[in-house]
């Protein structure tokens, strides 16, 4: 505990805005133990390297980002969007983001809000907000937006010297419409560390499209995205890792009041020696409540993927409807994938779907594609990236589903397909 | 162009080609018929390198550069890029992969190999428009994921497209009659009889006459329990549809 202790000790001397909120789970945080392999949650993906980690106060800010990295490379930066927010370890960088939006410091996030989302307490989580260096507000316009707001976390010191720790709240107020397009990148060449937990909240009637996208292969990136959907809201989230060292996805989707509907799709994609977790639960606290979560993953070479798609269905949750599937394409012998439903259903009149998949390529395909000159690499490859697109395609919004096609594709260029 | 020798090939332990000789020259149509079981589909994937075929005989060689090479010896895509093309019976629907991807990857795989020059994505459409035509496939086909909720009719068509855009050199078109209705069969015999040259040669697989009466062969083969029995010229596909094959199969 020393460590994170240093840091939260070093962060109260500045006495800002956020003290309060960071002595708060610092407190709770102090009556947790740090999670090992032994827990449940993180029985296939150890914990250790994230607890590593320097968690420390960024006081070496990159002034020129220019001499850094070339933004133009980073994918989504120069994408139309209403606005591009560039956060650069931990701290976000006004100078170099564009479009309009409207947002705070994260204290100035309406009153109770942050306590809405505190179901049980979560030992990262709480890190996360004990140890805030600065955190974000934003407030989504009330007229629907045709572009996306998109947010870049670039992380660009190595995990040994800084990990980059961010917060973000998101208010969607009553019958907005809005689309998100969170991104998260590493410098090239650099083992960096992240961490971010985004709560936000769909106002009544309001429609949400959420894409997170994890594109650093060399990252350990850990994130916890929490939704908590109110009356006929809509969402449709969409999770993709192009692998990482360790990446591992926390989603939560909470209905709290009835008509909310959730479309929960995710898509990792793990070479070498890759390794992603996705944790989801879905909460239908409330009846009346609709989701479908659909996971896709391929893995090859010696990559690891884990899948725990959680959907607790309460007792009064009468007429709650909950599909689930996670479905995995191996390319490899060696390649490897958990995958675990947990459901726990307290009421009688509901429905609820699960299931999951774990398959190789077809050879009567290969040898189809091969029979039309494709080298049995190249035919792997599209029969994958056909497995993989399904997922973009499923993505209502265009910037999103342009940007990843060419970022899928990419990606299985770096395979090795040896199946 | 190809030349196959008392090939002799086995499934699963068991021979299903038992010596077969065949001579296929170029700017020929050679029609293969024969009952159900007789080994005609098998011979076809062979030719195209189907990997679940045992050779335990024989031998094919095919014309490549003016020489007779060991076909057998060369991996599937090296035999496509070498202009041998499969029109399969059973096209294989590929989810995902859409259908203009698909047929671009493929013919830029061959022209790459044969040292052509590479055609822009606009060239590419215009190229493919008009061999579209030549089999009347809408436009929206390429579009849609690979054969994917075709008809059975698409699917052919799907096919003889391929075919016209790769323009191989020897095509064998394994039962592409079946599951056509009359109309359907009628464009894809056109489509075929389009792109009949002097230089390609083609190969029809059939357990039916009718085909050939829209696709007219130089030579027709008999093949039953694994060997060609009986050669002779259109009036033999005539003969079996009158008496069947039980005459000649003893």
């Amino acid at each position: 505990m020393s460590r994170i202790e240093q840091t939260f000790n070093k962060l109260a001397q500045s006495s800002d805005a956020l003290q309060r909120l960071r002595s708060k789970a610092f407190d709770e945080l102090t009556l947790l133990k740090a999670p090992s392999k032994k827990d449940e949650a993180w029985k296939y993906t150890s914990p250790k390297a994230f607890l590593e980690a320097a968690w420390d106060v960024n006081s070496s800010v990159v002034t020129s980002i220019e001499s850094v990295v070339d933004l133009a490379k980073v994918p989504f930066a120069k994408l139309p969007s209403q606005a591009t927010l560039l956060f650069v370890d931990g701290v976000l960088r006004s100078d170099l983001s564009t479009g309009s939006w409207s947002g705070s410091t994260l204290d100035k996030a309406p009153a109770g809000m942050f306590e809405k989302f505190e179901t049980k307490p979560e030992f990262f989580e709480r890190m996360n907000l004990a140890l805030l260096n600065q955190g974000t507000y934003l407030e989504i316009d009330t007229r629907s937006a045709v572009l996306p707001l998109i947010l870049i976390y670039l992380t660009t010191k190595p995990s040994t010297e800084l990990a980059a720790n961010y917060r973000l709240a998101i208010q969607v107020p009553t019958h907005a419409e809005a689309s998100i397009i969170e991104v998260h990148a590493a410098l090239e060449g650099v083992a960096t560390t992240s961490q971010i937990v985004t709560q936000v909240e769909l106002g009544a009637n309001s429609s949400l499209k959420y894409v997170k996208v994890q594109t650093s292969s060399e990252a350990q990136h850990l994130s916890s995205t929490q939704f908590r959907v109110s009356r006929d809201a809509r969402l449709e989230s969409t999770q993709v890792a192009f692998g990482g060292v360790l990446t591992r996805q926390n989603l939560e989707v909470t209905f709290v009041e009835e008509g909310g509907e959730a479309i929960v799709n995710g898509l990792y994609l793990g070479c070498g020696n890759e390794h992603i977790d996705n944790h989801t639960l879905i909460d239908h606290a409330v009846g009346n409540t609709t989701s479908s979560q659909l996971y896709k993953g391929v893995l090859d070479d010696n990559a690891r993927g884990v899948f725990t798609g959680g959907v607790r269905i309460r007792k009064d949750a009468q007429k709650a409807n909950s599909s689930q599937l996670n479905n995995n394409l191996m390319l490899s012998q060696k390649a490897e994938i958990d995958t675990k439903p947990e459901l726990e259903i307290d009421a009688d009149d509901v429905k609820a779907a699960h299931g999951a998949t774990i398959g190789q390529i077809n050879p009567d395909h290969v040898f189809y594609l091969q029979s039309r000159a494709l080298s049995r690499k190249q035919a792997v490859e599209m029969l994958a990236f056909g497995f993989a697109q399904d997922i973009v395609d499923r993505i209502s919004d265009q910037t999103a589903r342009a940007e990843l096609s060419k970022l899928v594709k990419h990606k299985f260029s770096n395979f090795k397909v040896d199946a | 162009m190809l030349d196959i020798k008392d090939l002799k090939v086995n499934i699963d332990g068991k021979a299903v080609l038992k010596g077969l000789n065949l001579k296929v020259n170029a700017g020929e149509v050679h029609a293969i018929m024969g009952p159900n079981g007789s080994g005609k589909s098998t011979l076809s994937k062979v030719v195209a390198g189907h990997p679940a075929y045992e050779i335990v005989g024989g031998s094919v060689r095919y014309d490549v550069n003016f020489e007779m090479k060991n076909l057998l010896e060369m991996e599937p895509d090296l035999r496509a890029k070498e202009g041998i093309f499969l029109a399969y019976q059973y096209p294989v629907e590929v989810p995902g992969v859409n259908n203009f991807d698909f047929l671009q990857t493929s013919f830029n795989a061959i022209t790459k190999h044969q040292g052509a020059p590479k055609m822009s994505d606009v060239e590419f459409r215009s190229f493919l428009r008009k061999k579209m035509d030549i089999v009347q496939i809408d436009e929206k086909f390429l579009d849609r994921p690979v054969n994917v909720g075709f008809s059975g009719g698409e699917k052919k068509r799907n096919e003889i497209l391929q075919m016209a855009v790769l323009s191989p050199r020897l095509a064998f078109l394994d039962e592409t009659d079946s599951g056509l209705d009359i109309d359907a069969l009628r464009i894809v015999a056109e489509g075929v009889n389009k792109l009949r040259t002097k230089e390609n040669a083609i190969v029809l697989v059939t357990h039916y006459q009718r085909l050939l009466n829209y696709i007219e062969p130089d030579y027709v083969h008999v093949l039953a329990d694994g060997k060609i029995i009986q050669t002779g010229d259109k009036s033999l596909a005539l003969e079996l549809e009158a008496k069947g094959y039980d005459w000649l199969v003893k």
